[in-house]
């Protein structure tokens, strides 16, 4: 296990993340961070890239390409030896498209198109404190922060744990070397902070 | 299936942790807020709302820095509002550290400025905040910290906020502020009956029984402001008491697995 108080974090600043929420959070598990607004060496250089996100679909996109991100992330996407974590919308722009910004591709990772919750039978946004189902003794069954009002169906190839809100959904997934959490782990107390410092460390190689 | 959300509400005054009862702080409970934060985390909520409650009609000038404090050790969603006027002061509050913001005036002042925030943030970043007041068996909805009373009825202001970019509704009875005698319930169900929007119920709850009837009553999240000051471990009590009723709630014995 590499020691992870060395590793290089970029946070992205794309203009629609809660940029200071994670960088907290960070700091409490000892993980070095730096925030970046535009496209640099540093960016590239660092060993783990989280996007996170809070917003539209289509203003993610905007901004991840806008400040030369998209670019640099499709370089970083496959290298084994870096992990991009996206949260909440981060996660969503992995995919190819969504419901919410129709037209607007995305980094297109995951080849599928993320669905909006039936606003006919179900609150929307799905805000709130739910469980997530996960084949981890730790994590399973305990409740995580949710906050959004698009998801990505569960498919048994990449989903890292699931939920039911309505309908089953993927909560978070892991496809290649990219991690994704639709819930907020920074934003979820104590297992949240854990979370993320162990899909870091395990990742890491 | 989400769990209820139990949320303490913190309201500050020049850099002074109050009680609040009938709208007045008549009470100091902390002279030095920032002491307070250090209890924050060891709290089992799922939420804290954090308003500048000065009646000096202008943002507090330390409030920033109190909130810059307290998110570096509040790992729960983070609501904060007071004196919120344009997007540029809703954007320092968000880099601050807090998650939503939580507006009331200014959906009457200026709604175009709150739509503007909701556009930028997401509606799931704005809470409205409605205070109410019963006057001749109607509710009544006022502004400007319930010195201003609007002339819509409270189905047609739910309308109002929803349209200008609500993600969720904080239903703060006027009436029970302070009085420790439980939620306005009937104005809970009214509220239900006008929209689809989250429902976080606030004023007079103090006991397991009131929180649960609020929950009856069709709020989505309860939330309470002195009860978490003057007696010990109110959350844990709160969420033991409720989940003996059969009520969803996140477990509190999370394991300290982090030392904060």
């Amino acid at each position: 296990m590499v020691d992870i108080s060395k590793a290089k974090v970029a946070v992205l600043d794309y203009g629609v993340g809660n940029i200071a929420s994670i960088v907290n959070a960070l700091n409490m598990i000892e993980l070095k961070s730096s925030v970046m607004s535009s496209a640099s060496d540093d960016v590239l250089e660092a060993n783990v890239v989280i996007i996170p996100g809070v917003g539209s679909f289509h203003n993610g996109m905007v901004g991840l390409n806008e400040r030369g991100f998209s670019k640099q992330l499709q370089s970083i996407y496959k290298d084994q030896s870096k992990l991009i974590i996206g949260i909440c919308l981060g996660m969503q722009l992995f995919c190819r498209e969504s419901e919410e910004s129709p037209g607007i591709s995305g980094l297109s990772w995951i080849d599928e198109k993320v669905k909006r919750f039936d606003s006919n039978v179900l609150k929307v946004p799905h805000i709130g404190w739910n469980k997530i189902i996960m084949n981890n003794k730790k994590y399973n069954n305990q409740y995580f922060y949710f906050v959004h009002s698009y998801y990505l169906p569960f498919k048994e190839n990449y989903s890292l744990s699931t939920t039911q809100y309505g309908i089953e959904f993927t909560s978070s997934f892991e496809y290649e070397n990219i991690v994704g959490f639709q819930f907020h782990p920074e934003k979820s107390q104590n297992l949240g902070l854990d979370l993320l410092k162990y899909t870091v460390e395990t990742r890491l190689c | 299936m989400l769990a209820t959300r139990i949320i303490p509400v913190i309201l500050i005054d020049n850099g002074r942790l109050v009680h609040s009862e009938g709208f007045k702080h008549p009470h100091v409970i902390h002279y030095e807020a920032s002491h307070f934060i250090e209890t924050l985390n060891r709290w089992s909520v799922d939420e804290i709302i954090v308003l500048d409650v000065n009646r000096n009609n202008k943002a507090d000038s330390c409030f920033l820095e109190y909130i810059k404090k307290i998110s570096k050790c509040c790992f729960v969603p983070l609501t904060v509002g007071g004196y919120i006027k344009n997007l540029d002061y809703a954007r320092q509050i968000i880099l601050s550290g807090a998650d939503k913001v939580c507006i009331n005036s200014m959906f009457y002042r200026n709604p175009k400025v709150v739509l503007s925030i909701s556009q930028h943030f997401g509606k799931q970043s704005v809470v409205a905040s409605l205070d109410v007041r019963k006057e001749d068996n109607e509710y009544r909805v006022y502004v400007d910290q319930g010195k201003e009373r609007i002339e819509l009825s409270l189905e047609k202001w739910i309308l109002h906020v929803e349209s200008m970019g609500a993600g969720e509704l904080l239903i703060n009875s006027i009436d029970r502020d302070g009085q420790r005698n439980g939620y306005d319930l009937e104005l809970i169900e009214n509220v239900k009956n006008f929209t689809q929007l989250p429902i976080i119920a606030v004023g007079g709850a103090e006991t397991v029984e009131h929180m649960y009837g609020g929950l009856q009553a069709g709020a989505d999240a309860l939330a309470a402001a002195n009860v978490f000051h003057y007696k010990e471990h109110v959350a844990k009590k709160i969420k033991k008491g409720l989940r003996e009723k059969g009520v969803t709630i996140r477990d509190e014995s999370f394991q300290k697995i982090i030392n904060i």
